[in-house]
């Protein structure tokens, strides 16, 4: 199976969100490849600042933890690939480009994108789905 | 049984001993170190890399909600 997921899908299982982390792990790990709009790093990197910042993770942990989101395998892809496709979806739903990235890329690739994001899965249904769901 | 090997790879260019040495030197590495990394990086089993990360939650004070999280990426949008 090859999936888009949405950073917050590896960042619930990163910093083991409960009553999330468990199903986020079963996506990542029943799917071959994954990918992802190269956004995704920002964002998570940015996850695991604000973890560290409100000390949730000490700080010397951060790296690492990155560096274990790293090997997950995710396959970044460039944002300029898909930012005219995603603006043009922002522009018709209302939803920011931020999120239509990984709509766009889902639906370029003919593939599903594994959310927990519910406003997504209710403004794009035929994409995004639940991980549970796929 | 020995559990590593050793692997010599010929005609790589020079601009990438060149990214490897600067990558290692930034980080305070050794070459080898850094390339054996990034090999573990793109060879890694899935399965073992999230059950590492499970491990490693022992590490926070605490696990973060949902929302939490949410705020998190969306901190870095405003």
């Amino acid at each position: 199976m090859k999936v888009v997921v949405d950073t917050n899908v590896v960042a619930y299982h990163l910093l083991g969100t409960p009553r999330f982390a468990a199903e986020a792990a079963e996506i990542l790990e029943a799917a071959d490849e994954i990918l992802a709009p190269a956004l995704w790093e920002a964002e998570l990197a940015n996850v695991i600042w604000m973890a560290a910042r409100t000390s949730v993770l000490p700080a010397r942990e951060a790296s690492s933890r990155l560096a274990l989101a790293a090997r997950l395998g995710v396959q970044s892809v460039p944002v300029r690939t898909l930012w005219h496709g995603a603006l043009v979806r922002s522009l018709q739903s209302g939803a920011a480009v931020y999120d239509t990235l990984f709509v766009e890329l889902a639906d370029r690739e003919q593939l599903t994108l594994a959310t927990f994001d519910q406003k997504l899965i209710r403004a794009f249904p035929a994409f995004a789905k639940r991980p549970k769901e796929i | 049984m020995k559990d590593t090997a050793t692997l010599t790879i010929r005609n790589i260019p020079m601009r990438i001993v060149r990214g490897l040495k600067s990558l290692a030197r930034r980080r305070g590495r050794s070459m080898e170190q850094e390339v054996r990394d990034l090999l573990e990086e793109h060879v890694a089993e899935r399965s073992s890399v999230l059950r590492q990360i499970e491990t490693s939650w022992d590490q926070q004070s605490r696990r973060p909600s949902a929302a939490e999280i949410d705020s998190w990426i969306a901190a870095g949008r405003e």
